[in-house]
């Protein structure tokens, strides 16, 4: 008890020094710079974090007619990355040998409205849903780089934007895998592509309807 | 006053020709996206056929979609035995006659559609003439570029000229091309074969090659596509549908110049069929019964649709789930009679063909009311 009150008394004179025009030591700012509060809808403030955001332009979900092998296939493979995929190599060197045969592309642009480089900014996984709004995959990366330059996805400095290609795993039974309920043969899906820095907490890109490539586009 | 004023209308003002149309539009194209929208959506008559969808969900959106794409640039190197390379400028025409220049360019080099079959054809200069590839007199293949696509590899794609250009007579169609045999030779899993003049456009997995179509008086189309998939709503239609194609044909990773696609699409309103109709002749009057209410003269003796259940060919086309609308077009009948290759299916080959089968229904004609026709036909 008696030490209980002398704790009580030491702590009147830190009370008293309080100033009462300190308020600012009691107002709360968000911190940004940790993994706190990741769920909350707080914007991150631009002047001491990046601020990203993603806009979808263009893709499709590729064509593995004539290799189906190097499509995704939910009932032989898992969501692993399988390698460079079809989107290296050039045709003209080693003739690509195959007619419908075509990696999944989607191109999209990257925002920083905040003042700070966005660090080490990856895609952490790319969900397909199917139009009645089902996930039926999580398909697998292949990369992303900047189509300007080539170079891949890292960091992206304050106040600037960029556009990027991503490549990655399509169906390669898109039909079956996309099947609605009325059991309407499938060719578009929905991605919800996932990303994140270091710095920066994770947001979404949803793409609207994107389709199969065309066998032949005219 | 009222009768002065009625007396004085001018009810002979000339329709405005599609090329001055496009002039005076052309502000609106390059650089208004409301604009460029409402004509889209003019232009695909049935939103909820998977053609029409992807466009909609990607073209002319208020923010990103397919506008947003790098605008890609012609530099493309010729195919065979004198190779060239061709820089096409994007810059902005300012007289109709540089329009038309430019879309002429744009016709022969850009790269509308790249496949693997065609740069394995590239390679088989033995094989060109047996495919039905020209070569112009420097003995360059027409209509087949190299260049390097949006991810700078080396590529050959077809331009519109591989298509729809036939000894030295621009927009009329390579009735020769046989690249049903060509895929086949390249060895196509799918091993599908196409008659000499067809192509299988659909992507909707089902065997339906429709003829290489002519493309003269476009402006006086009701409809595109053999089963009338797009609506020439106006000029704009065509290049809104020049516009996808090309982006379509690089897989969505980059949109052509504007300037280039307005430009291309006025050259191909401006191709003509060079033949003069005949009406003076017995076999018009002919026409005028059996032929008129589908192939009307006062628009290019075309029309709008056909049921396919009106006309003895295969109507495979018409019910395609990716394009299908249940409707032939009707084309115009211009150009005609320099033809070798009629109706969708390509499979007769002759206006007398086309006439001793019966077109529209297999009914024949009594022998001298067809001979009169025919007379006809061959001024179109």
């Amino acid at each position: 008890m008696k030490s209980l009150l002398s704790l009580l008394l030491l702590a009147l004179p830190l009370v008293a020094c309080l100033e009462e025009s300190d308020d600012s030591n009691w107002n709360l700012t968000e911190n940004n710079q940790t993994q706190n509060n990741q769920n909350n809808n707080t914007t991150p403030d631009p002047k001491i974090s990046p601020v990203l955001s993603a806009e979808f332009v263009s893709g499709h979900l590729g064509n593995y007619v004539d290799c189906p092998e190097q499509g995704y296939d939910a009932g032989a493979r898992s969501a692993e990355p399988g390698g460079a995929g079809l989107w290296e190599g050039d045709c003209a060197e080693d003739g690509c040998g195959i007619l419908n045969c075509e990696g999944a592309q989607v191109t999209f642009t990257l925002k920083n409205e905040g003042r700070v480089e966005a660090q080490n900014l990856r895609i952490t996984s790319i969900e397909l849903f199917n139009t009645d709004g089902l996930k039926v995959a999580d398909l697998p990366l292949e990369s992303v780089q900047a189509v300007e330059t080539g170079e891949p996805l890292a960091n992206v400095g304050g106040d600037s934007q960029g556009m990027f290609y991503m490549f990655f795993k399509g169906p390669a039974q898109p039909y079956e895998l996309l099947e609605a309920q009325d059991g309407q043969w499938g060719r578009a899906g929905i991605l919800l592509i996932k990303l994140k820095a270091d710095n920066h907490a994770e947001f979404t890109l949803e793409t609207p309807n994107i389709y199969v490539l065309d066998n032949i586009a005219t | 006053m009222l009768l002065l004023a009625t007396a004085c209308e001018d009810t002979t003002d000339a329709p405005q020709s599609a090329t001055q149309w496009m002039l005076q539009h052309t502000d609106d194209y390059l650089h208004d996206t409301q604009w460029r929208r409402a004509e889209l959506e003019d232009s695909l008559w049935r939103p909820e056929l998977p053609y029409a969808q992807k466009r909609l969900d990607a073209y002319a959106l208020p923010s990103g979609g397919w506008d947003a794409l790098p605008e890609f640039q012609v530099n493309v190197e010729s195919v065979g035995k004198n190779p060239k390379t061709i820089t096409v400028t994007n810059e902005r025409p300012t007289t109709q006659k540089q329009w038309l220049e430019l879309g002429e360019q744009i016709f022969w080099y850009m790269p509308m559609r790249r496949d693997p079959y065609l740069e394995w054809i590239a390679t088989q200069p033995q094989l060109w003439n047996e495919l039905g590839l020209q070569s112009d007199s420097q003995g360059n293949l027409l209509g087949l570029v190299r260049y390097k696509d949006p991810l700078g590899r080396a590529r050959v794609a077809v331009t519109c000229g591989f298509c729809h250009h036939d000894n030295g007579r621009v927009g009329a169609a390579n009735s020769h091309l046989d690249l049903g045999r060509a895929r086949a030779m390249f060895g196509s899993a799918v091993g599908q074969d196409w008659p000499t003049g067809t192509v299988d456009v659909t992507d909707d997995h089902v065997n339906d090659p429709v003829a290489i179509p002519d493309l003269f008086n476009v402006e006086h189309q009701a409809y595109i596509n053999h089963a009338a998939s797009v609506r020439v709503a106006s000029p704009a239609s065509l290049a809104i549908r020049f516009e996808s194609q090309f982006i379509e044909g690089q897989s969505m990773m980059a949109r052509p110049s504007r300037a280039q696609v307005w430009a291309l699409t006025m050259f191909v309103v401006s191709l003509d069929s060079d033949t003069q109709p005949n009406t003076e002749l017995p076999g018009f009057n002919v026409f005028q019964t059996a032929c008129a209410s589908c192939h009307q003269p006062e628009h290019a003796f075309g029309g709008t649709l056909s049921p396919p259940e009106a006309v003895n060919s295969d109507p495979t086309v018409v019910h395609s789930p990716m394009r299908g609308t249940g409707y032939f077009k009707v084309p115009t009948l211009l150009g005609a009679s320099k033809s070798t290759t009629f109706m969708n299916d390509a499979s007769l080959h002759s206006l007398e063909d086309v006439l001793r089968t019966g077109h529209p229904t297999g009914e024949t004609l009594p022998e001298n009311d067809l001979q009169n026709l025919l007379q006809f036909l061959n001024t179109l």
